[in-house]
């Protein structure tokens, strides 16, 4: 940023002055001394003020950037409307009618089929843009504007809650939420809930098919209810079923009953495995069904135990649907109304002050924005862009038709003169850019066929929602027509302008002489055009400049654990098979015996979260020496269970202490690893080996026996997180638990592919147990920046456009230009004029639209470049840096293209540019 | 001759305008101790860059609100390069028109707010 402190005061002010010329030339005139003025004075008591430049020339760009168009703006329209003797209205709305007649529109096709070149350059230009602005648009519509495929489903609402706990800010539902706003709350016409995850579908009878993973998802009773959808076959849940000690019953999808049952009606009353337990299918769901997620198959009711609910385990997800006409804000108001009711009914063990505390408030949102949330801003950046590079397409196709419209001034004056109404002009240039823009929406249109189906491809790997939704349907179609028609507009609106400004007995008069008229209007609008195409294309360039530098700093943060040669297989121990804790060790260690003694592997071992994954568990963490406040809560930390050669097979540097003992049911271990964030935070200047940790409030105590390596869980863009590992089996007041879902991580030495042998490995050690997510540690590590590296392709993409049609543009601006000073030139030359200072003319021209260009650019770029800010990570919106690289590039494009044109101007003869006169 | 514009044309005065006015009232300015003095006269609230001054006085200049001033203020405060602002007849009884309507409009809502609101 300019600092008006550093350079010397006449710097500053020569800079405004140049910037003055954005305003017409007889304002400037008028005032241009006083403004300078008082220029002089504001910064003089700036400075007195000790207000810094960066404060400073922000106001002033501002003020001078609207006042200028704006003044310009005004301009134009007097001249155009106010002062020409003329009626508007009438020429105008005539000149569209007779542009759509039939012989208009023919003539039109007739007199651009007679220049070809001309033609195909406009079409395709203009349909890449609406094709690449339809396609993206297409994808926006299907993913964020169509309702969800419910019956009223503007009506749906997803419910969870904001708490005041250090570590965290949003938890979903509770049982104990669940179970009371189903019962107390008045606002909603159901209240439903569920939890998502994967099972094990076993053998079907009389189906060999052998067990696989799926997703399923346990439901409330209800929740087909409140979503408004009926089974196309038996029934679904009933009220009382998603209690415990239910009878087993699960509904299937559509997709699972034709390829376990073969759409059979009697599959209703057979029974399936999931996890181990045997299950009555008692309904099937019609085809398109799937909830919560589009691979859903399976349903099983949720198995709520009033007695037992614990009101700050919030591990459901809740789903509502609104009363009639109850706002989002009443419903809200409804729950609050019960929160403090919680504790009230379902004691939890949890002391009435740390509820308080906690600040426990309900948020209730459109269940469409809640599913799309992640990705809307970035698909509304991505449309954004693609508007702006249309809007350069057009300001391209507006300066060559600006070109056409001059050569064909004389035809359109002696036109006038025999009689034909300025109407009948203004048609000409209507029904040739209707044609244009119609003939470009159909290519583009064409176009985004295939560019929905790259998109549902590309975006699927990148977990974009809804994708299923994705279609060119009837709002498609319309916003192509939309955006044609603004097309048409956009390209045809300045020569129009033109016939209106440019007085027919002077482009008579100026005929013979070989010159063209309107010199000044024509100058500007054309100038207008290039300076818009090159603030725009700086615009893109920047953010694109900003997500590359921003994927840049992502690709240099280190995960914190080695990536290479680590394949991660995922498995699923169903509690049916193996009940007892002890069981559960016991598999886990033959598993790891077995998978360990595979040729080329040098180390596994079990997590059940894989770091940058959607795996996550947290939870509040009391720490021994740093006792709370009565009532307050602690922090909460992530955490994840590890069985003791993770750190070793991850190759997460130990730093002090060591890690857990082999496994062993009989006795598991009281002690946890913390990762170095996590000593620092509360031992900053001692070790925390021997301190004691414990989970919740009440738990047992857990002595540190190691400090780790930093590893980024949730994000790469995020802060590396104070994680605790605990041992694979924990004793807990009462019971040992181990985790069910778990990832085998295996480090291999050859480079060979070893996944197949490890799913052999856990198929010798249990065949009903399916492996799944099968993937390698560095496909996990490249997956997390992923949705970064597309976007910043995309946009990369756009801007390349940007740059290209900018150059083009200014190239055709500044030959045309050449062309008509070709005389003027050859009178220069002829007295003498080297051809540098004649190069040096023309590309001064150039630099000047360059330098204009690039102004306004960058303090548009300043203003859009805040949009992405959330895109970034650890690059300001406002990188100096990556703004001046953006300018210098669009800077050498700008000269690049003025420099031709300048050489071309430069060998112009004399003789010939006279003869020709 | 035309008619004699009446203040009541102008009204309502934009709040630029209003300060502008106002400041000129107090006596001949030059642009920057317009920008200045409306800043402080609103307590910071108005706060006019250039651009936007210079366009709303050449608007003003038009409709006859001000004109330049021939005569000059003291010669050692003077600085000959500024050109200086000042009322005229019109624009004095534009600024006062505009006071009344706006002494009204705040009597009116002054009445029914003192009543409180009414019962639903």
């Amino acid at each position: 940023m300019v600092d008006f402190q550093t350079p010397s005061p006449s710097n500053a002010e020569r800079l405004y002055r140049l910037l003055l010329h954005l305003y017409p030339a007889d304002f400037r005139r008028a005032f241009q001394r006083e403004l300078v003025e008082a220029f002089r004075d504001q910064r003089r008591a700036a400075r007195r003020d000790g207000v810094r430049g960066t404060a400073f020339w922000p106001v002033i760009l501002q003020d001078l950037l609207t006042q200028a168009l704006s003044e310009r703006a005004t301009a134009t329209w007097r001249a155009t409307w106010l002062a020409a003797p003329f009626d508007p209205d009438r020429s105008l709305v005539s000149g569209v009618l007779l542009a759509l007649r039939l012989t208009a529109l023919r003539l039109a096709i007739r007199r651009l089929m007679r220049s070809p070149n001309f033609t195909v350059t406009t079409v395709v230009v203009l349909a890449l843009g609406i094709g690449a602005t339809t396609g993206v648009f297409s994808v926006v519509n299907g993913v964020l504007l169509r309702p969800l495929a419910y019956a009223h489903a503007d009506r749906l609402v997803a419910l969870g809650h904001t708490v005041d706990v250090s570590g965290k800010t949003r938890v979903d539902e509770s049982d104990a939420s669940i179970l009371l706003y189903q019962e107390h709350a008045r606002a909603f016409s159901g209240v439903g809930a569920y939890r998502d995850r994967d099972a094990n579908l076993g053998a079907v009878q009389g189906d060999p098919t052998p067990a696989v993973r799926v997703s399923i998802a346990s439901v409330t009773a209800n929740l087909f209810d409140v979503l408004q959808v009926q089974p196309s076959l038996g029934r679904t849940f009933e009220p009382g079923e998603d209690r415990v000690g239910a009878a087993p019953v699960a509904v299937i999808s559509d997709q699972l009953w034709r390829s376990r049952f073969r759409g059979r009606v009697s599959a209703i009353g057979k029974r399936i495995v999931v996890d181990g337990e045997s299950r009555e299918v008692i309904g099937v769901m019609p085809p398109g069904f799937a909830y919560p997620h589009s691979s859903s198959v399976l349903w099983i009711p949720i198995a709520f135990d009033a007695a037992h609910a614990n009101a700050a385990s919030f591990g459901y997800l809740g789903v509502a649907r609104l009363g009639d006409g109850v706002t989002i804000e009443r419903a809200r108001e409804d729950l609050e109304r019960l929160i403090p009711q919680t504790l009230v009914e379902f004691p939890s063990g949890i002391p009435p002050a740390m509820w308080a505390h906690a600040n426990v408030h309900a948020t209730v949102m459109s269940l469409r924005d809640s599913i799309t949330g992640g990705v809307s801003r970035v698909l509304w950046i991505l449309l954004g862009s693609m508007c702006l590079v249309l809007v350069i397409a057009c300001a391209n196709v507006a300066g060559l038709f600006l070109v056409r419209g001059d050569s064909r001034q004389d035809e359109f004056a002696v036109r006038s003169a025999l009689g034909s109404g300025n109407a009948e002009i203004v048609a000409q240039c209507l029904s040739e850019a209707f044609i244009l823009a119609a003939a470009s929406g159909f290519v583009g249109v064409t176009m985004t066929i295939p560019t929905v189906s790259l998109a549902r491809r590309f975006g699927s790997s990148l977990s974009v929602p809804r994708l299923d939704q994705v279609d060119v349907d009837g709002r498609v179609m319309l916003f192509a027509l939309a955006i044609t028609v603004l097309c048409a507009v956009l390209i045809s609106v300045v020569p129009v302008l033109r016939v209106r400004l440019v007085p027919i007995a002077e482009v008579l008069r100026r005929a013979g002489r070989g010159s063209s008229s309107g010199e000044g209007i024509k100058h500007f609008a054309r100038s207008t055009l290039v300076v818009a195409q090159i603030a725009l294309a700086l615009v893109l360039v920047s953010a694109s400049g900003l997500l590359g530098r921003s994927f840049a700093r992502m690709r240099q943060v280190e995960p914190g654990f080695d990536v290479n040669g680590i394949d991660v297989s995922r498995l699923v121990i169903p509690n049916a098979s193996y009940p007892t804790a002890a069981s559960a060790i016991q598999l886990y260690s033959r598993l790891l015996e077995h998978v360990r003694a595979l040729p080329g592997v040098s180390d596994a071992s079990i997590t059940n979260w894989v770091p940058l994954t959607d795996d996550h568990q947290d939870n509040i963490i009391g720490i021994e020496d740093h006792p709370v406040q009565p009532g307050a809560v602690p922090r909460v930390h992530v955490l994840a269970n590890v069985e003791g050669r993770y750190f070793g097979t991850m190759g997460i540097p130990f730093l002090a202490g060591r890690t857990f003992s082999a496994l062993d049911p009989r006795r598991p271990a009281t002690e946890v690893v913390v990762s170095k964030a996590f000593a620092e935070r509360y031992w900053p200047n001692s070790s925390p080996l021997g301190k004691r940790v414990r989970q919740g409030i009440a738990g047992r105590w857990f002595t540190i026996i190691g400090e780790v390596g930093n590893v980024h869980f949730d994000a790469l863009t995020e802060p590396v997180n104070d994680a605790l590992y605990f041992p694979l089996a924990t004793q807990d007041t009462d019971r040992v638990t181990v985790p069910c879902y778990v990832a085998l991580v295996v480090r291999h030495t050859s480079a060979l592919d070893d996944i197949s042998a490890i799913r052999a490995a856990v198929h010798a050690v249990d065949s009903s147990m399916p492996t799944y997510d099968d993937r390698s540690m560095a496909s996990v590590v490249s997956a997390a920046s992923a949705r970064a590296r597309v976007m910043l392709v995309l946009l990369a993409a756009a801007s390349a456009l940007a740059i290209i049609l900018g150059t083009v543009g200014t190239y055709g601006a500044m030959a045309y230009r050449v062309s008509l000073r070709r005389q003027e030139i050859g009178v220069r030359v002829a007295l003498g004029a080297r051809p540098a200072d004649v190069r040096r003319m023309i590309s001064r021209n150039g630099v000047t639209l360059g330098i204009a260009g690039v102004a306004t650019g960058l303090l548009c770029a300043v203003v859009v470049t805040r949009l992405v800010r959330t895109l970034l990570y650890d690059v300001s919106p406002t990188d100096a840096p990556t703004l001046c690289a953006a300018s210098l590039v669009i800077l050498a494009a700008t000269f690049f293209s003025s420099w031709i044109p300048a050489r071309h101007a430069a060998s112009i003869s004399p003789a010939d540019a006279l003869r020709n006169r | 001759m035309p008619e004699r514009p009446s203040p009541q044309n102008f009204l309502p005065l934009k709040t630029d305008a209003f300060y502008v006015l106002l400041v000129l009232i107090q006596g001949e300015r030059h642009g920057y101790a317009i920008m200045r003095d409306a800043a402080d006269r609103s307590d910071g609230a108005v706060r006019l860059q250039a651009g936007a001054l210079y366009r709303l006085l050449r608007r003003m200049l038009d409709e006859g609100l001000v004109v330049e001033s021939q005569r000059r203020p003291a010669a050692d405060v003077d600085d000959e390069r500024r050109r200086y602002y000042r009322v005229t007849p019109l624009g004095r009884r534009t600024l006062a028109a505009e006071a009344d309507r706006m002494a009204s409009l705040a009597a009116a809502a002054r009445a029914v707010l003192r009543q409180g609101p009414a019962l639903a």
